[in-house]
């Protein structure tokens, strides 16, 4: 069932009908793109739960916004993206919400791991720790062009169609966020090489500051797996 | 810095993200069912405003009425609606659609109607029976109440293939004892009058042979004819059930054959899944349709390599309060199909239809 490629895409053939609400069309879509979409959802959130909750709204968003799409056009990518990208902007506004929709989750998923998933998972875990460090550093707006136009695969343009800006704002923030990364990483290099010299101890990355309300659910995620 | 060289640089400067671990597999299919029962419920609402939620499920109440009728002694009655009004006309009406199942369902629904074409079958008499013997188990909770599947236990019937009305539809054996099936005569009604004419309510060879073979056509049939009308749930599901009836226990012409599973894979919703297993513990691959509202998945299970009919099951497709998801409420195989020339006679070997 799962087979799609995340970069398989429409290329807008199911425009017409997901428009006209036809039931398939959305089992189609939600085929195609329901992991691409938990993807993008899992690096703009960082967490792993949220990310699955901001998946299952972009689709029933979809659905009730389908009359929204326009007839012509290329793949549905880029609209679900936006819309995911939106529901992800939300998922840390509340937690109670979140609080909810943990406790919906059923009792033994937390145990139906198989053995061999367990280091792949410590090192997603790794991972996305890094991730959220990284993007920690960049302000909203500049987070979501990353994940659109680097991670997510869409072009300029559809990540513009995606946020509903104009194609110059996504350039410009993408530069912006170019710069303070490149900034960062330097910084990160400096740090590295004087901490191996021992001219100071190595960085430490919890007291960073991280923009807004970046990640507040974390420890309650981590509780709950 | 053009797009692509800027995108580089990002790349770059940025982590590898942990993608490996997608959603877990009953993760992604639960959000799946969320999203279709979402679309359900919004599509029954905007064409009928007053439709009531779906009754308890039939294997209950058959369960129910077999159970009244061992007390009683009596026959299995079928009540006379003979026109078979069906309300809705057309097929995925009260939907707005116009597609059907899946693409992998219509694929493998296509070999299966191409493997029904090539299959001879020798046309059945009016004057004879269409016999299939099956093992069955079905559920016998008490109504409405939590699933409780009961032991398999074998299960014969006969069919009469008379054209004109009859109250005399045929025969099942089943519990160890017959069940003669009779159409219910009201008080002061001439039999002749109370009789059931071969059509859907009871399909004879001849007039499965009778009904169109384009798929569009057919499928328009069946829904126009279908008994029930919209309040009845989901119509699309009444229909699929109603084909599952016909090729469970009956024996279609060829080319019936291919049409009805060609018809069949134009049912929105339809789906396939790779394994299924029938009451007789035969593994294959099912096309399969989820009543969202009820919660339940009735599947048809196809020998994975010779694509013959091996049996149908029906499973709960997520909790419900009358049980978890993938519980049982009524599973089948079909052991064997024949012609005979009495109501309630055995079939001797040479007489079998070759699938099974």
């Amino acid at each position: 069932m799962r087979s799609v490629r995340s970069d398989d895409d429409d290329d807008g053939r199911l425009r017409g009908r997901v428009r006209d609400g036809e039931r398939e069309a959305f089992a189609e879509l939600y085929e195609l793109y329901a992991t691409a979409v938990h993807h993008h959802a899992l690096r703009l959130t960082g967490d792993w739960s949220a990310a699955e909750e901001v998946m299952s709204e972009t689709f029933l968003a979809a659905w009730r916004g389908r009359e929204d799409v326009e007839a012509e056009g290329g793949s549905l990518r880029p609209w679900l993206f936006g819309i995911a990208t939106h529901k992800a902007r939300n998922a840390h506004r509340s937690l109670r919400r979140r609080l909810a929709f943990l406790a919906r989750r059923p009792a033994e998923e937390a145990v139906d791991d198989f053995a061999e998933d367990v280091a792949g998972r410590v090192d997603d875990t790794r991972r996305l720790a890094e991730v959220r460090r990284v993007l920690g550093r960049l302000r909203q707006h500049e987070r979501e062009v990353i994940a659109l136009c680097v991670w997510g695969g869409l072009d300029y343009a559809q990540a513009a169609e995606a946020l509903g800006v104009p194609v110059g704002t996504v350039r410009s923030r993408l530069s912006r966020a170019r710069a303070r990364l490149r900034t960062f990483v330097e910084q990160e290099e400096r740090t590295a090489e004087k901490s191996r010299r021992g001219f100071m101890e190595p960085i430490v990355r919890r007291g960073e500051v991280e923009s807004e309300a970046a990640f507040v659910a974390l420890p309650l995620q981590e509780e709950a797996r | 810095m053009n797009e692509h060289e800027e995108r580089e640089e990002l790349s770059r400067l940025l982590p590898v993200v942990p993608v490996e671990r997608g959603l877990p597999a009953e993760r992604h299919s639960h959000h799946k069912d969320v999203l279709m029962q979402l679309i359900d419920r919004d599509r029954r609402r905007r064409t009928s405003p007053l439709r009531l939620p779906r009754p308890a499920l039939a294997p209950a109440l058959v369960a129910g009425a077999v159970a009244v009728a061992l007390a009683a002694g009596l026959t299995v009655g079928i009540g006379a609606g003979q026109d078979g009004g069906g309300a809705a006309a057309r097929p995925g009406a009260g939907s707005g659609s116009t597609g059907g199942g899946s693409r992998s369902a219509a694929v493998t629904l296509g070999r299966i109607a191409a493997v029904a074409l090539r299959t001879d079958v020798t046309p059945v008499g009016e004057d004879q029976f269409v016999y299939v013997r099956s093992r069955t188990a079905d559920n016998e909770g008490v109504f409405d109440g939590p699933v409780k599947l009961g032991k398999l236990r074998e299960r014969q019937v006969w069919f009469s293939q008379r054209e004109e009305s009859t109250i005399d539809v045929g025969l099942i054996r089943e519990y160890g004892q017959d069940w003669p099936i009779e159409v219910g005569v009201p008080d002061g009604t001439d039999p002749k009058d109370a009789g059931l004419p071969a059509g859907i309510e009871r399909p004879t060879y001849a007039w499965l042979a009778s009904l169109p073979t384009d798929p569009a056509a057919l499928l328009k049939l069946l829904y126009a004819r279908t008994p029930g009308g919209e309040d009845d749930g989901d119509r699309d599901q009444v229909v699929f059930d109603r084909i599952g009836d016909l090729i469970g226990e009956q024996i279609l012409p060829s080319a019936t054959a291919a049409a009805i599973y060609r018809a069949a894979a134009r049912i929105p919703g339809v789906t396939e899944l790779p394994d299924a297993v029938d009451a007789a513990g035969r593994h294959g691959i099912a096309i399969a349709r989820v009543d969202t509202a009820a919660g339940t998945r009735t599947e048809w299970i196809f020998d994975r390599t010779t694509l013959d009919y091996l049996g149908e099951r029906t499973v709960f497709s997520r909790d419900t309060k009358r049980g978890r998801k993938g519980a049982v409420l009524f599973t089948s195989a079909v052991l064997e199909r024949a012609v005979v020339d009495k109501r309630g006679q055995e079939p001797s070997g040479r007489r079998r239809v070759s699938r099974s």
